[in-house]
């Protein structure tokens, strides 16, 4: 009963809201309100070390000088984990894939979705390697022996969340194809400032303590997403 | 003179000499448009016409360089352009046959030009004017023509004219003009120079044209003396005739005499004024210049007319009728008024001024309930002749009089011209805003000689004795309130004070002789019904949204405006750099804004017909002819449009517009432009990039890149016009960041179009 009345209530709403955007329907690029994006993200850190993303978008006009919609971003690196040995160091090296979606809320600065855009990001990142040592300790080796002797039965994860936003530019290209460039500044929930204070809530594997491996996370992803240069290219339907 | 040339001058004298018949029988006018076949340089693009300039003009010959000859072939082509058309220009008709008469007969007399070097215009203009332009084109105001006392006048203005044309002045005076130079002060003083300089070039067109081409002909020389009194006095009508109250006078009404000015001051004389900011001299300086010149030759004729007198007369009179039109389109309703009010005096029958001057006072009496007469009419203090007496009648009347005045006026033209649909819409309008404003009810009017006939108007539960000014003072303290109460709801809210019951109304005569008619009170009732209706809908719902505290847009109508066809004229294209006009592709971008609006419109499903001057054929007139007449009248629009887009006024020249609409089958015209503009990127924006450059080294040439290109905006604006309801329906104004690239202007296109799918 209790899930039918959501139900009812659920159309009820989405009518009303639907009516809504029929009286005051917004411009759109000739009328047209959906984009489809592939999305590509590039960040440099300090030491030239760059990330890059890929993933997808899509965004709906709803008002003249708004529009909302969704992205997912993936992110493969191999990040290399420095342990002191004695008098040396060490290196050893993991996999580390990150998922990342977002709800993004685009506001024009004239007309959606020509020209230049401001875009609020809140996102949900989702971490993990399938060779971190599940234990804890990191192999020891060389630069060229990445893979581990032996995997954790499972993954080391982590989750995160963070905002961005974005400065950019839309442009669309005979009537169809879109183009998308920006700059994006991000910040992330859990990140080497505050990773302490999750510690205890943020360990997410089931196999023991990782720590360290959400120390990397968080030192990764604050970097991944402090500031990256956006680009993308769609379609407007 | 061959035969063939004899029988073509033998047919122009007869069409000329027809005017008067034509003017007599159809007792009414045209305003002037285009005849024949058009032009070249109507129809050449000015793209077209700045490379061929470029490539004939020769450096060594101007003496000056091959940038400003460049810079200088764009900015002429453009403006000439925009003038040929713009819709003020006329050609083929007989005033131009007679000027090319006129001129080629100069033309002939003057070493170093030939006849197919030189084109001449008229301009629908009512300023006193001549000008030529690099290209050998002469344009003749009709303002001169309706001046000029004779032919020999006109004669010499070609004269001088062709001087400018022959030895390059426009040229060099833009030269001279344009002349960089960084510092302020020799800027201004290159500016003082120039204008120095543009003043000698009009002592040598003076003295040149008089020498090389004037005196070569039988004309009698001291009307280049007159000539010079007729520019001098140029601001003062064609005529100077007393102007009486008794235009407005009937048996029943006599305009009070406070509004009539007693005495205009002398016209001065207006010829100690400082020249130094002028780009042509002080006219009595020009006179006593060639007054040496003049007096040191002897005229061998001392014709005043070689072509035809009588067509020269015929054409002057077509100028001042023509002016009424022109002074009307430019927002001048106290001047196109007076200028009916002298020819009325000589043709009273004739239609097309009557229509005019009942224009003119509706006009007015819509500027002053909008409180915008200071817009079209100037002080009287600042004007001379008997023009002082009509600028004062129409400042110091109250609105009530000039309103009841215009709308008597127009139901005297409704009642003559009952088929008049144009006519009657300035009626309804004006009725429906006096009622709107002051809420009389036909009653408040006097009956003629002061006696009450009871009509169907006045409901028995209305109806009340009023008193003599005696019979009032009688009257107890409280007996005189309910008296002015009910005195109040009987007349209006226009007396809550006992004070003013008794107070001369002269006003509430005006309609004293319509009140008689039946139609009249019926039609007013109507308009008062309508009024009220309206008026009570609104308080209904203005309650209504006080106690549910929403906001309501109250429609005239419920029906919606269903725009499914519209004309687009003429759209426009404007690129400024650094504050600076360009004009570089301009027809490009006109070609694909204009073609970007009919694809976006067809879109959203509204089928947009594109006129353009650019698409006509040569044998097209009428299709010149229409356009001319729909950028004319969207100008005058403008001019009666507020900044909120709204209109004080219906437009004087719908009134041509609604047989263009009705041939094109259309109901809704519209207008657009687009403004490019390239500014200087401001101070905060230029060290964000340079912050964003160092942060994100990888991107920095996009943030180096955006401190050099500066802002881009785009400015669109667009209105559509409901001719049904002589209503602006739609107008939209958006200024936004970015280029006009194709996606942009689609963009905004399709913006107005999705707006519009929705009214």
């Amino acid at each position: 009963m209790k899930r039918l009345i959501i139900i009812i209530s659920a159309i009820i709403i989405g009518g009303l809201y639907g009516g809504v955007v029929a009286q005051d329907r917004p411009p759109g690029y000739i009328g047209k309100r959906i984009l489809i994006n592939a999305d590509a993200t590039l960040s440099a850190t300090y030491d030239l070390d760059m990330w890059f993303k890929y993933g997808a978008s899509a965004q709906y006009i709803l008002k003249k000088k708004f529009s909302m919609g969704a992205g997912y971003l993936f992110i493969s690196k191999n990040v290399l984990t420095p342990s002191r040995s004695d008098n040396f160091y060490n290196y050893s090296a993991f996999d580390l894939y990150t998922h990342m979606v977002s709800v993004d809320f685009y506001f024009y600065n004239g007309i959606a979705p020509v020209g230049k855009y401001f875009k609020v990001s809140p996102f949900y990142m989702y971490n993990y390697s399938p060779n971190y040592y599940a234990n804890g300790t990191l192999k020891e080796g060389n630069l060229d022996e990445y893979s581990a002797p032996n995997y954790a039965e499972e993954y080391a994860t982590c989750n995160n969340w963070g905002l961005s936003i974005l400065w950019g530019r839309q442009r669309i290209i005979k009537e169809i194809i879109v183009i998308n460039y920006g700059v994006k500044l991000g910040v992330t929930l859990l990140n080497p400032l505050t990773q302490k204070f999750f510690s205890d809530d943020l360990e997410t594997s089931e196999s023991g303590s990782n720590m360290s491996f959400m120390e990397y996370v968080s030192e990764q992803n604050f970097v991944s997403t402090s500031i990256s240069f956006h680009m993308s290219i769609g379609i407007i339907l | 003179m061959d035969l063939f040339s004899t029988m073509k001058h033998s047919l122009f004298i007869l069409l000329i000499v027809s005017l008067p018949f034509w003017l007599g029988a159809q007792n009414s006018y045209f305003p002037m448009q285009c005849e024949g076949e058009i032009p070249s340089d109507f129809l050449e693009s000015t793209s077209t016409k700045i490379d061929k300039d470029n490539h004939t003009k020769n450096k060594k010959e101007l003496g000056i360089s091959r940038k400003e000859i460049k810079d200088f072939n764009a900015i002429n082509n453009y403006y000439v352009d925009l003038l040929l058309k713009g819709g003020q220009i006329v050609f083929g008709t007989d005033m131009n046959d007679y000027v090319n008469k006129v001129g080629g007969l100069v033309i002939d007399n003057f070493d170093g030009i030939e006849r197919d070097d030189i084109h001449f215009y008229i301009v629908k203009s009512s300023s006193v004017n001549a000008f030529t332009t690099e290209n050998g084109i002469i344009f003749i105001n009709v303002g001169l023509i309706a001046q000029l006392e004779n032919e020999a006048q006109l004669a010499y203005v070609i004269a001088h004219e062709l001087v400018h044309y022959k030895y390059h002045h426009a040229i060099n005076t833009y030269t001279r003009k344009t002349t960089r130079s960084s510092s302020s002060i020799t800027r201004n003083k290159k500016t003082v120079d120039a204008l120095e300089y543009s003043r000698e070039q009009e002592f040598l067109a003076d003295s040149i044209g008089f020498v090389d081409a004037f005196m070569k002909l039988d004309y009698d020389f001291n009307q280049v003396l007159n000539l010079f009194d007729v520019l001098l006095y140029s601001n003062l009508p064609f005529d100077e005739i007393e102007f009486r109250s008794d235009f407005f006078n009937d048996t029943n009404y006599v305009v009070d005499a406070d509004y009539m000015l007693g005495k205009v001051d002398l016209i001065s004389n207006p010829d100690e004024y400082d020249d130094t900011y002028l780009t042509h001299p002080n006219i009595k300086r020009r006179r006593n210049r060639m007054i040496d010149l003049v007096t040191n030759f002897e005229s061998k004729k001392k014709d005043k007319f070689i072509i035809n007198e009588d067509i020269f007369k015929e054409l002057q009179k077509q100028a001042r009728f023509e002016m009424s039109n022109l002074y009307i389109i430019d927002f001048e309703y106290a001047k196109a008024f007076y200028n009916s009010y002298l020819l009325l005096r000589k043709y009273p029958d004739n239609k097309y001024l009557n229509k005019t001057i009942t224009y003119s006072l509706y006009a007015l009496a819509q500027l002053k309930l909008n409180d915008k007469l200071g817009k079209s009419v100037t002080h009287y203090s600042r004007v001379e002749g008997n023009s002082q007496r009509v600028n004062y009648f129409f400042i110091e009347a109250k609105t009530k009089d000039v309103g009841f005045l215009a709308l008597k006026r127009l139901w005297k033209y409704k009642q003559q011209f009952p088929a008049d649909k144009y006519m009657s819409d300035l009626l309804d309008d004006i009725t429906y805003n006096l009622i709107d404003e002051y809420h009389f009810k036909v009653g408040h009017f006097y009956s003629p000689l002061h006696q009450r006939v009871e009509g169907d108007s006045i409901s028995k539960e209305d109806e009340f004795k009023e008193l003599s000014k005696t019979e009032y003072e009688d009257l107890s303290k409280y007996d005189k309130i309910r008296y002015d109460k009910k005195y109040e709801k009987y007349f209006g809210s226009d007396h809550n004070q006992s004070s003013s019951v008794f107070k001369t109304e002269n006003y509430r005569y005006i309609l004293s002789t319509e009140t008689t008619d039946d139609d009249f009170k019926k039609y007013y009732s109507s308009i008062y019904n309508k009024v009220e209706k309206k008026k009570a809908v609104e308080e209904i719902l203005e309650s209504v949204v006080t106690e549910a505290n929403v906001t309501v847009t109250i429609r005239e109508t419920s029906d919606t405006l269903n725009i499914d066809k519209m004309i687009l004229v003429n759209p426009v294209y404007y690129y400024v750099k650094r504050g600076e006009f360009k004009i570089n592709n301009f027809e490009e971008k006109e070609t694909q804004i204009s073609e970007s609006f009919v694809h976006v419109a067809k879109a959203g499903g509204i089928d947009v017909t594109l006129v353009d001057v650019l698409d006509i054929r040569r044998n097209n007139v009428a299709k010149f002819n229409d356009i001319a007449f729909m950028n004319s009248w969207l100008v005058e629009l403008e001019n009666v449009t507020t900044s909120y887009g709204n209109s004080i006024m219906i437009p004087w020249q719908t009134n041509y517009l609604y047989k263009i609409m009705d041939k094109y089958d259309m109901r809704y015209i519209s207008s657009y432009g687009v403004l490019d503009e390239k500014g200087f990127i401001n101070p905060i924006q230029k060290y964000m990039n340079v912050i964003g450059a160092a942060l994100f080294f990888p991107a920095s040439p996009y943030f180096i890149a955006n401190i050099f290109r500066g802002n881009n905006t785009v400015e669109h604006l667009f209105y559509c016009v409901d001719l049904k309801t002589n209503k602006i329906v739609y107008y939209n104004r958006e200024q936004i960041e970015g280029k006009s690239n194709k996606d942009f202007i689609d963009l905004l296109n399709y913006n107005v179009i999705n707006d519009l799918n929705k009214l």
